[in-house]
């Protein structure tokens, strides 16, 4: 009877440990995401070509970052049920936010190796690679952010155009 | 060679323009990461393969770019973009493209940028009677 039981709460257990696990692995990036992102607020990015003051650039090269993140079971079984009855599935829009944001971080971070202060023309790319796996259980954000990073006069020593 | 997303660069003036140049690579997961990232999909959070997968697809797309550009002759490469495509059930492909050019240090071997370069437009000359 209680071996029954146990095989019956099995996909049960497993949401429950999506939801905890899910949440737990969530919060955490999100805690990196503020202190890395803190940490590179120096860095100026926009979305125009043009640079954003009056300062003399010596040079440019393209930056980019990816990221790659999937919802765990209980953000899908929801999802599954926003399907159904309609409406914005926030869990999803968190996931590929988080994505997207870990994208832009590690762009920014390949332009502070470049001592750039600046990236412009920063532009968002996805891919479809989650649906490459046979199981399409894969439901995330799967995003590329690239820009040009300009690296200002009185820049870093030695800086030599790559 | 340099590379940018921009269609200018500071301190650079383009001379000339060579096309645009292109390049593409189609990737598929190696089967073991792909179940060892089926693991990760119960908590969720980054699958680190498919992002290492999204890199050097990106790196091999940028390096036949620029193997183009080489090939024309060109020193730099303007206004990068990225595209993909869905070609076949399972795979992705990932484009990118630019245009090719030859590019000069502005003025002389002076110190500082000259004045107006920032955003400024750039002069370009094209030789006549050269095709595209």
């Amino acid at each position: 009877m209680r071996v029954e039981w146990l095989v019956a709460a099995l996909p049960l257990l497993v949401f429950l440990l999506g939801y905890l696990a899910g949440k737990w692995v969530e919060r955490r990036h999100l805690r990196s995401l503020d202190v890395r992102e803190s940490d590179l607020s120096p860095i100026r990015f926009h979305a125009i070509p043009l640079p954003s003051g009056e300062k003399a650039f010596i040079g440019a090269h393209m930056v980019a970052g990816e990221a790659v993140i999937v919802c765990d079971p209980f953000k899908r079984l929801a999802m599954q049920l926003k399907l159904l009855i309609g409406g914005e599935i926030l869990g999803v829009e968190r996931v590929v936010q988080r994505a997207r944001r870990e994208a832009t971080v590690r762009m920014l971070e390949q332009a502070r190796a470049l001592g750039a202060r600046e990236v412009v023309n920063v532009r968002y790319a996805t891919s479809n690679i989650l649906g490459m796996s046979r199981q399409t259980k894969r439901i995330g954000g799967v995003i590329c952010a690239y820009g040009t990073a300009l690296i200002e006069a009185g820049g870093p020593e030695g800086w030599v155009q790559p | 060679m340099i590379v940018v997303n921009t269609d200018f660069i500071p301190g650079m003036r383009v001379v000339e323009l060579r096309g645009l140049v292109q390049g593409n690579t189609v990737r598929a997961k190696h089967v073991g990461r792909d179940i060892a990232a089926g693991f990760k999909n119960l908590v969720g959070g980054e699958l680190k393969a498919y992002t290492e997968l999204l890199t050097e697809a990106r790196r091999q797309a940028i390096e036949r770019m620029l193997q183009q550009a080489n090939q024309l002759g060109a020193n730099a490469v303007l206004n990068v973009r990225f595209s993909t495509s869905s070609v076949i059930q399972g795979a992705a492909e990932l484009y990118a493209y630019g245009t090719a050019a030859i590019v000069q240090p502005e003025g002389g071997a002076g110190d500082a940028p000259p004045e107006g370069a920032i955003g400024a437009a750039r002069p370009l000359r094209q030789e006549p009677g050269r095709e595209s």
